[in-house]
């Protein structure tokens, strides 16, 4: 479903990605992990066409590269966001209801708002708001919402648009333990049939108990690549981990 | 191709001036990374500081200049204060703004305290003239442009060469991260303006010297020259306010000679927005930028 | 009924109306122009030339004035795609001095009944006579005005209620996000610059009929700096931010003597603080969401 090939990503001198290489079968949920500044952000920018990238990248057969990001996001690749972006200004159930642009079913004529086709649009994004656990928070500025619960509104605003490939960055950075657990309890219930998630993560409690498999960044390469509990013990995994955090431990 | 030459060198002689003004302008950029549209009127409330003692006092050119250097220096400070300061570092365009609304009440102030359109200001060199075989340059236009030379280098000197240009610097690059390692972010952009205060008002003192005479419309004039100089060099950069200046004093010259005066401020404007659109870091300025704008980026 | 004054103040309140709307719907999309009076200047003159020297009638002229305007700002729209922040304010600030100077030189005369009519470089353009000879009195004027600026301000807040307006915000807040939303970024700005500065031209086309003469002098940068401050004092949650703008500033302090002399400094003082205390003005987009909730308990369309 998605195959990345040699794709490499330069800032001026410095090489962000170099030739990473990486399949994500449909229904799965992978792992992405690596120290701060390994390249997992980067890799997700170059998915959804923030960065210019080079190599090839191909998602239901169609080619990625070099398309602008309202097409790949139109494509169902979807993404949320490592430091949260969110629309402050919006209500919690308008940013999600906002996020169906170019969703299949809506046609030009949708954009000066049919009543009919967007009560039904309104249920689905509310339901969306009370299965991330945001019911009661609805109507509120999404600016005002504690960091907990806007990571939660991503999760809505992404999952409003039925991706075929959901992108993760970080979804329990600054977390409370218990918050985490149940953002991870949350992310188990995502995986479908015809779904793809790839998540980005640091806390290993959340990565074990979720993934099905693991790839390994280190320094802008692939490292390791294979099923979590046996890439967490190859000597290369340990090492790039070492002197900062031990994967096992943090 | 003489009258040619005789326009570029006139050019030179105005693109003096407005390489002077477009300097202070990039030092404020290059500092805040924000646009300060008060500055002309600034110096110009200098200029007019500096008239009021020529006429009441009847100072000398020395006391005179000095006047309009603390004037210019006074109101730049009320400015950085309420459009800079006051204002969160991340919002550049409220700033913007606020400094072109703060522009009116300069302007309105100073007309309701010197009423008649035109004041008289003691000239320097105003009626000497170089000669070059056939060609002429004004000498208040030679000794504007060997201060910009001067000043060129005393603020590259200022900003490379010393602790407070370190510190200058550091908060340019990333006023966060200064402020954690101890410098005192709001004195060191409130110094870095009342420099270029200093330097705009010293420029307004050369400017109105030559000429022997001030308007309130000075301050228009002084921010949309300094402006379109220091936009064609590139924003924050101290050699590209200069050549800024000097091309664009060129260019208008000869558009003068040969299209008219009308055409000529349209044809600076045309300038600018072709910069603007096809080159917005201007001449030395486009790396800086486009740096900026891959951090920007970063999500 | 209403004191020729008092007739004199609406008027104008009406036409810098339409700057400021048109001013709002820029920043709306997260951009600040100081160049809205350039469209303004172009229907005013693109309208006179209609009626007063091609003999059209005027609502025509005024939707011709007002649809060469519009296609002037997809004219500025599309090179400053690039640009954004400083850039993009500056660039319109030298595309709106573009457009006084090239006035300024601007000449096209035809004979009408005999006279020389139409623009004179910078004598300006004379005789753009329809209101005399169709005998519409300044109240009847006033009435048009205030019938264009409700359809005008109808559309805006109608679009505002639909999935269009809340693209338009989130290319306002937040372009990255609302690409990775789906959102034509490009095409939003585009479109909204240009009916930005149809909607100037409106204005622009009814003063130019309402004073029967304009020159490019009027048409310059604090014209457009007034339209952009209304809308920053007003707020920008609603289409009604820029018209409280309007009112304070033409309503209160140029109408009420107390400030006459020093309505610049006033003026100045006000926004100067308001962009301290309110960036995004009185009626914001927490204040909208506050009054909203205020009337509308519960969303009971849910």
């Amino acid at each position: 479903m998605l195959a990345i090939d040699g794709l490499t990503v330069r800032f001026g001198g410095l090489t962000a990605l170099e030739d990473v290489s990486l399949r994500a079968a449909e229904g799965e949920v992978l792992g992405l992990i690596g120290p701060n500044g390994s390249g997992k952000t980067t890799l997700i920018n170059a998915l959804t066409g923030v960065y210019p990238a080079t190599g090839r990248v191909r998602f239901r057969g169609a080619d990625l590269l070099g398309l602008s990001s309202e097409r790949i996001v139109r494509m169902g690749l979807v993404r949320t966001f490592q430091n949260l972006r969110v629309f402050r200004r919006m209500t919690v159930l308008e940013n999600v209801l906002a996020a169906q642009n170019g969703i299949p079913d809506m046609r030009l004529v949708d954009l000066l708002g049919s009543r009919h086709r967007d009560a039904a649009r309104r249920l689905r994004a509310r339901r969306l708001v009370e299965r991330v656990g945001l019911g009661g928070d609805a109507d509120r500025l999404a600016g005002e919402l504690p960091l907990a619960s806007q990571r939660r509104l991503e999760l809505a605003r992404a999952l409003v648009r039925d991706p075929a490939l959901l992108l993760l960055d970080e979804p329990s950075g600054g977390m409370t333990p218990a918050e985490t657990r149940e953002m991870t309890g949350l992310i188990a219930t995502l995986a479908c049939p015809g779904r793809t998630v790839i998540v980005v993560e640091h806390k290993m409690a959340l990565i074990v108990g979720l993934c099905t498999r693991l790839a390994v960044l280190n320094f802008g390469r692939l490292i390791a690549d294979g099923e979590p509990t046996e890439v967490l013990q190859r000597p290369a995994v340990i090492e790039a981990y070492l002197g900062t955090e031990s994967p096992v431990d943090a | 191709m003489a009258d040619f030459l005789q326009n570029c060198l006139d050019g030179i002689a105005i693109g003096a001036a407005y390489a002077l003004l477009a300097l202070g302008f990039t030092l404020i950029f290059g500092v805040l990374r924000r646009l300060n549209l008060s500055y002309g009127p600034s110096i110009m409330a200098g200029v007019f500081a500096g008239t009021a003692a020529y006429m009441a006092f009847n100072a000398g050119l020395a006391e005179v200049a000095i006047a309009t250097v603390i004037g210019a220096v006074v109101v730049g400070a009320y400015i950085e204060r309420l459009c800079f300061w006051a204002i969160r570092k991340d919002m550049a365009v409220a700033s913007m703004v606020s400094s072109f609304v703060i522009w009116m009440q300069i302007e309105e102030g100073v007309t309701l305290l010197f009423p008649d359109r035109t004041y008289a200001f003691p000239g320097i060199l105003a009626d000497s003239v170089v000669e070059f075989g056939p060609f002429f340059l004004r000498a208040s236009s030679l000794a504007m442009l060997a201060i910009a030379a001067l000043a060129v280098l005393g603020l590259l000197a200022l900003i490379y060469r010393t602790h407070f240009g370190l510190a200058v610097r550091a908060v340019s690059e990333n006023p966060e991260a200064a402020r954690v390692a101890g410098v005192n972010t709001g004195l060191v952009t409130l110094l870095a303006f009342a420099c270029a205060s200093a330097l705009g008002g010293l420029a307004g003192f050369l400017i109105a010297a030559g000429d022997q005479q001030i308007t309130p419309l000075f301050g228009l004039w002084a921010t949309f020259k300094g402006l379109i100089a220091m936009m064609l060099g590139g924003m924050g950069s101290i050699p590209g306010a200069v050549l800024g200046g000097l091309l664009l004093g060129t260019v208008e010259a000869n558009a003068l000679w040969y299209l008219g005066v009308e055409t000529r401020d349209l044809i600076a404007y045309m300038l600018l927005f072709a910069v603007l659109t096809f080159r917005p870091g201007g001449l030395m300025g486009q790396a800086a930028l486009m740096a900026r704008r891959a951090a920007e980026s970063r999500v | 009924m209403l004191d020729d004054h008092l007739i004199g103040v609406l008027s104008n309140m009406g036409m810098i109306s339409f700057i400021a709307l048109s001013a709002y719907l820029v920043l709306v999309v997260g951009e600040i122009s100081f160049g809205q009076q350039a469209f303004f200047a172009i229907s005013a003159y693109a309208s006179g030339i209609a009626s007063a020297m091609w003999g059209w009638p005027f609502l025509g002229a005024v939707l011709w004035g007002a649809a060469v305007s519009g296609l002037a700002g997809l004219l500025l729209a599309i090179p400053t795609l690039r640009i954004r922040g400083l850039y993009f304010a500056i660039a319109t600030l030298a595309f709106a001095e573009m457009v006084r100077l090239a006035l300024e030189i601007f000449t096209y005369r035809v004979e009408v009944d005999g006279e020389l009519v139409g623009p004179d470089g910078s004598e300006g353009f004379r005789d753009i006579r329809y209101i005399y000879e169709a005998d519409i009195s300044s109240g009847e004027f006033l009435l048009v005005i205030l019938a264009l600026l409700a359809v005008t301000l109808a559309a805006i807040l109608w679009i505002e209620r639909t999935r269009l307006g809340a693209m338009l915000r989130m290319v306002g807040e937040d372009p990255v996000l609302a690409r990775l939303q789906g959102v034509n970024v490009n095409l939003a700005k585009i479109a909204t610059v240009a009916a930005a500065g149809l909607i100037a031209g409106i204005g622009g086309a009814l003063y130019a009929h309402l004073n029967t003469y304009v020159e490019p002098k009027i048409f310059n940068v604090m014209l457009g700096v007034h339209g952009l401050a209304y809308g920053l004092i007003g707020g920008l949650g609603t289409a009604f931010g820029p018209l409280l703008g309007v009112a304070l500033d033409i309503g209160v302090l140029e109408s009420t003597r107390a400030f006459s002399g020093y309505r610049m400094i006033v003026f100045g003082g006000l926004v100067a603080v308001l962009l301290i205390v309110r960036p995004r003005g009185l009626l914001d987009e927490a204040a909208v969401y506050r009054i909203r909730r205020f009337f509308v308990r519960k969303d009971a369309g849910d």
